[in-house]
């Protein structure tokens, strides 16, 4: 050959070699998922349990090839230390920064809440693990970006409404809850779901956080003829109203949203915590499916919990472990990281996954972005400081 | 070598200088008067000897020791005691709590006695409450109360305020006899003649200076100083002139 | 219901007033506050439970350690936050007070946790019933303690020797010094003794608030409410002020609403300074000429 045409194969040559190895190095990069959760401070442990049901996940789908044809996935942590200009912050690093496919979100629905616009701005989707204010998802975005699997409040207050006039036919309830916006919007729901079952409820008592004796509150609606009271509380708050109700002598039973689930409830309230009954998205306890079986295993030889009892807010790796699989399942379906194809992808899930929690066939649509709904929920019960299934 | 000697003493109050380059000595048995207007700087001179403020220069002595910035309740401890002006006695506690505060720094109360004989009048009110005594009685007990202290060396910031002519001179009684009980007494007043009378030496002080020292008798009879100072006495007792 | 909200009225008032006792004491002697004490409370609460859950101490040496590590806390206080700015006749130490008392609650936020723990406790478990009202034993217990410690302070400064020193200072502590009382170390132990009060309160009332590093901050300052509204220069006075506070705090709370609480105590506040600003047994201050 003479010197020019040996020159062209050459340069040639080196294009392909070029743009194969772009295409091998664009192969093996790392399929980034951000984590915006609390990670410190008193809601640490929710922010850690959400952080081990990503980790099994991801674990289980690179050990299967990965996604998009052999990218790893990998787990991107930030804290947004329940701070919401924290979370807004963290979201955009997450997303310009760090280049996440798709962010999970922890336990504060007022960091959430907050990070909305931005997901919207960087077109990114977000899948909320913990959160249940209803505005998160119903965000009256479209396309919306922000998904969930997690509690809904509109569909909590629909479950509890449910459970205490068909489980446990009362008639007569009254409300009890914290003076937040959290407890505001429960206040919302569940008059709301009682009153579409002709029911209104005899009293509505609030307190606020640090208070350390509810009686008069609890007096008053004993003094209304109340059968239930309906608890919007956090522990140290729910401890103190079950140690007030006890004062009182009220035999009355106590149905509760999911902020006693915290572990200091039993220690604070003692053997007093015993029958409350509240809802969670899933338990621990009891007969697990295969999918449960493995992630206690997982949890045993990774992170060292011993058994259920040990599995500390375990809402949050429960909904973060089905939610990570929806995220792969979504990618996979684009065949490509890119926002606005993942979240088309979430929103029109083919297929089926028989994940933890459920069955998932068609988990979102365009009009719903929650996974789970009261069909999804079960009731538990605080027994001898564990939580146990309620029959 | 005196009991107490001062050396250039400088005293400010903020950016004042109240007290410009003091020197005095007291003996161990003598009264010595330091007489001199209004705002000559005499109460700080007595504060700053008790330990009450302090110096920016100079130095204090007593008894061979240094006792230059120490705090009141050292110097107490040390052997001088102040009663201060305006008495500063615990109204809100009874003549014996007074008294027995005052014997604090001597971690005995025996003087008590002792103390009751040279002043009578508040044996039998001693559990009455210090406030409700007259201006005269209060001047005794802030007197005892400073001997329950059992001092080499008394200070006595203007022990005539507030007092009628009568109680007056009963209070420079006293004075004379704790010299005689071997007690030293530094004295400060506005009513320069009484004070000299029964001092030994006096100092006069103006505008934190010591412009004229000597003798009492010397003073006592020095036209500028009897023209400047040993006028009339101040027409304010505090106390309408009751028998104490 | 009056009686539920009796008892727990005249429970938390008897430590309001115990706290604000320890604002009087260092008032007094000093002139100057520890704005700290919510913050002693909490100390004292986090060191019994400790000592008693952690360490599983019995209860008297619970309660020994708790009023040493209280009474240190005070020193601490005094040590960094006043006696630098004792003399210099600023206000410099309302604010170190204030800093101090920030530091302590994030140290026990580091150290003990943000979560609340329950302090158990026999009298709190199984409530008595009085006139047909429950009430916890415990409840029943904090003000009598309370009481008796008050008058426990009380006899101290009035009658022992110690106690009258303390009161010469207050009163006049240039003439104090001159007496011979150490003045720095009569402002440490005031504050030593105003720390140890609000630590015993913390341990009474630990069982029933249970342990937090936040509790202690708003009983700071409804004790210093009630230390305005009794007279800061009366013991006498907050004390009743401090029963008035807790029972008006507690019916309100339980015939208007809890959300009414606060703004009642502190309305109360407001118009005491406005109309009695000496409080209910302090001394029109009179003009000295």
């Amino acid at each position: 050959m003479r010197f020019g045409q040996r020159l062209l194969w050459v340069l040639v040559g080196c294009i392909a070699a070029t743009l194969s190895a772009s295409d091998l190095a664009a192969q093996s990069t790392p399929v980034k998922i951000g984590l915006a959760a609390a990670m410190s401070g008193g809601s640490a442990a929710s922010g850690e349990a959400i952080r081990r049901g990503l980790l099994i996940a991801i674990d289980e789908v690179n050990a299967k090839g990965g996604v998009l044809g052999g990218r790893k996935l990998e787990l991107v942590v930030r804290d947004d230390e329940g701070n919401p200009t924290k979370g807004v912050t963290i979201a955009r690093e997450l997303v310009e920064r760090e280049r996440v496919a798709a962010v999970f979100g922890g336990l504060h629905s007022t960091v959430a809440l907050a990070q909305v616009p931005v997901w919207h701005e960087l077109k990114t989707p977000y899948v909320g693990a913990w959160a249940a204010a209803t505005n998160i998802t119903r965000n009256g975005h479209a396309p919306n970006y922000v998904f969930r699997v997690s509690g809904n409040d509109d569909y909590v207050d629909k479950f509890l409404v449910g459970y205490a006039t068909e489980r446990l036919r009362k008639a007569k309830p009254a409300l009890l809850l914290e003076n937040t916006p959290w407890g505001q919007s429960n206040e919302a729901g569940l008059t709301k779901w009682f009153a579409d079952r002709g029911l209104k409820t005899v009293g509505v008592e609030k307190f606020n956080w640090n208070d350390p004796d509810m009686s008069p509150q609890l007096l008053r609606l004993r003094q209304q003829g109340a059968d239930l009271v309906v608890l919007v509380a956090n522990a140290p708050e729910g401890a103190q109203v079950v140690k007030s109700k006890a004062k009182t002598g009220w035999e009355v039973p106590v149905l509760s949203h999911w902020g006693i689930s915290g572990g200091r409830f039993p220690e604070l309230a003692g053997e007093l915590s015993d029958g409350v009954v509240f809802f969670q998205t899933y338990s621990f306890f009891g007969s697990q499916n295969e999918r449960g079986q493995y992630v206690l295993r997982v949890l045993r030889e990774k992170f060292n919990v011993k058994g259920p009892e040990e599995v500390t807010a375990p809402v949050g790796t429960a909904n973060a472990y089905d939610g990570m699989h929806l995220v792969a399942m979504a990618i996979e379906q684009a065949k490509a990281t890119d926002g606005p194809k993942v979240r088309d992808a979430l929103e029109n899930l083919q297929g089926e996954y028989r994940g933890l929690i459920k069955t998932y066939r068609r988990p979102f649509t365009s009009e719903q972005h929650d996974a789970l709904t009261d069909q999804d929920y079960l009731m538990v019960v605080w027994k001898g400081g564990k939580i146990v299934p309620v029959k | 070598m005196s009991l107490l000697d001062v050396g250039d003493l400088w005293v400010r109050h903020g950016q004042i200088e109240v007290l410009r380059g003091v020197s005095l000595a007291v003996g161990g048995e003598e009264i010595v008067a330091v007489i001199g207007p209004n705002g000559a700087g005499k109460t700080t001179l007595l504060r700053t000897l008790a330990g009450v403020l302090r110096p920016a220069r100079g130095r204090i002595t007593f008894a061979g020791r240094e006792m230059t910035g120490r705090p009141s309740w050292e110097v107490v401890r040390a052997g001088v005691a102040l009663v201060p002006e305006g008495r500063g006695i615990f109204a809100d506690q009874t003549v014996r709590d007074n008294l027995m505060l005052g014997a604090l720094s001597r971690r005995s109360f025996d003087a008590l006695d002792a103390v009751l004989e040279r002043f009578p009048a508040l044996r039998v009110r001693l559990d009455t409450v210090a406030g409700a005594l007259s201006g005269g009685q209060q001047q005794m007990l802030a007197l005892a109360r400073g001997l329950m202290a059992r001092p080499r060396l008394l200070l006595l910031d203007e022990p005539s305020l507030g007092l009628a002519p009568k109680l007056v001179r009963e209070t420079f009684d006293a004075v004379r006899r704790i010299r005689e009980q071997g007690v030293a007494v530094l004295l400060v007043e506005q009513m320069g003649l009484q004070a000299l009378e029964i001092a030994d030496r006096g100092y006069v002080l103006e505008r934190g200076r010591i412009v004229a020292e000597g003798p009492a008798r010397d003073l006592a009879s020095d036209r500028r100083v009897i023209a400047a100072y040993l006028g009339a006495p101040r027409s304010r007792p505090r106390d309408g002139g009751g028998s104490p | 219901m009056g009686i539920q909200l009796l008892v727990t009225g005249l429970a938390l008032g008897s430590m309001y007033g115990l706290v604000a006792l320890g604002y009087h004491i260092t008032w007094a002697t000093s002139r100057t506050m520890n704005f700290s004490q919510g913050q002693a409370v909490m100390a004292g609460a986090v060191v019994a439970y400790g000592l008693h859950v952690a360490l599983g101490w019995p209860f008297l040496l619970t309660l020994l350690g708790t009023l040493v590590a209280s009474a240190l806390f005070g020193v601490v206080i005094e040590r960094l936050a006043v006696r630098p700015f004792f003399r210099s006749a600023s206000l410099a130490w309302l604010l170190a007070t204030i800093a101090c008392g920030t530091i302590a609650e994030n140290v026990a936020m580091l150290t003990f946790g943000k979560d609340a723990r329950a302090f158990p406790s026999a009298l709190a478990t199984r409530p008595v019933l009085i006139a047909g009202a429950g009430v916890y034993p415990q409840e029943l217990l904090v003000p009598v303690v309370g009481l008796a410690l008050m008058g426990g302070v009380q006899f101290f400064y009035h009658r022992t020797f110690y106690g009258k020193q303390l009161k010469a200072v207050a009163y006049n502590p240039e003439a104090a010094g001159l007496m011979g009382i150490h003045i720095p170390r009569a402002v440490m132990t005031a504050y030593a003794l105003s720390a140890a009060l609000a630590g015993a309160a913390g341990l009474l009332l630990a069982p029933l608030l249970n342990v937090a590093p936040t509790m202690g901050t708003i009983i700071g300052l409804k004790a210093f409410a009630v230390a305005i509204i009794g007279g800061l220069d009366s013991a006498g006075g907050i004390l009743i002020a401090g029963f008035l506070y807790g029972l008006i705090e507690s019916f309100v709370a339980g015939y208007v609403s809890t959300g009414a609480r606060e703004i009642v105590g502190f309305a109360v506040v407001i118009a005491m300074l406005v109309v009695r600003p000496w409080g209910l047994g302090g001394a029109r201050p009179t003009r000295r000429v």
